[in-house]
């Protein structure tokens, strides 16, 4: 992230982050009656082209994604990213399902959709509370193919805020990836409201 | 006691943990359920429940946009907007139409709490 952003501004943009990851694992231990542990989020900034290569590395070729857009102070597309092995996993713990799940029919896909919405949402709605400006949230979207075209279907904005933040349910080893896809502007506001933030701290 | 919830809700997982949540405390209550805001508001005028669960994204008229016309039609039901949708601002607004607010998931310690808001004991 130190191309794009300070180091300060790097650590105000991990405190939002932090927060939302709270949000989020008070939610999802809600959901799932169980403890959450999630990692302190780890934020980097890439050009899409590299972004792309990022997952490929770390996902392989397919990955199942949820997906809203949102708008307000920046616009932008928020993806909650897993392994196809961790959706499965995750959609079998919302559901208290005791067998293992093969395969994601309509009911998982809803449930994978509803825990990103609640993850998701934590986070976006973090980001209104703390820069004081309400962020707008489409309707969230489940998709399952190869990572690069998640991302450059992302409507077509050219840079990635990659916020990685790993969790894990209760003995269930699930990762996931919370990443925010922006434009060059909507990075810059990002900035913008981050420094307002410093402001007011000093 | 309560005798007829309505689940405002297009995802079915998200009407199905509600409704087991409302039928754990009151078997025998009735529950209906919409998809969105106009399936609402033909259930609302077909029949006035005592509680309306409402769930603020949906697609079409999102669950703030239909509070007016659902306590036009029903003006003695209470009304909880559920929403995952945590921030202050969407709060105070569903505070400002007179709703319930209640985080998205929907647990039995919200659900209780909610009844209790409203008056209504298990």
């Amino acid at each position: 992230m130190t191309s794009y952003f300070t180091p300060e501004e790097s650590d105000a943009f991990t405190e939002i982050f932090n927060i939302g990851a709270g949000k989020a694992a008070m939610a999802l231990s809600e959901l799932l009656d169980a403890p959450i542990v999630f990692s302190v989020p780890f934020c980097v900034v890439l050009p899409l082209d590299e972004a792309v290569d990022y997952f490929r590395r770390r996902f392989g070729a397919n990955i199942c994604v949820v997906s809203q857009d949102f708008s307000g102070p920046f616009d932008g597309s928020a993806l909650l990213m897993f392994h196809e092995a961790s959706s499965l996993a995750l959609a079998q713990a919302v559901l208290h399902s005791e067998e293992p799940i093969a395969a994601i029919t309509e009911l998982e896909r809803e449930a994978l959709t509803e825990i990103g919405n609640i993850i998701l949402n934590a986070c976006l709605s973090s980001f209104g509370d703390v820069l004081e400006r309400e962020v707008a949230t489409s309707l969230p979207r489940f998709l399952a193919g190869p990572s690069g075209a998640m991302l450059r279907g992302a409507r077509g904005f050219d840079v990635v805020l990659v916020v990685k933040v790993d969790f894990s349910v209760e003995g269930r080893e699930i990762e996931g990836y919370v990443t925010f896809v922006l434009n060059v502007d909507s990075v810059s506001a990002f900035r913008d409201a981050a420094n307002r933030l410093l402001g007011t701290l000093h | 006691m309560i005798r007829s919830v309505l689940i405002v809700d297009d995802s079915r997982l998200a009407r199905m943990m509600v409704a087991g949540l409302i039928l754990d405390r009151w078997p025998n209550a009735r529950i209906r359920e919409a998809e969105n805001a106009d399936q609402a508001l033909v259930a609302v005028a077909h029949e006035t429940p005592d509680l309306v669960i409402l769930d603020h994204s949906m697609p079409g008229e999102s669950g703030l946009d239909v509070v007016a016309k659902l306590r036009a039609s029903a003006p003695e039901a209470d009304v909880a907007l559920v929403t995952a949708n945590i921030q202050s601002s969407i709060r105070q607004r569903a505070s400002d139409a007179g709703c319930h607010f209640v985080a998205k998931p929907v647990t039995a310690e919200k659900i209780d709490k909610l009844l209790a808001d409203i008056g209504i004991a298990p």
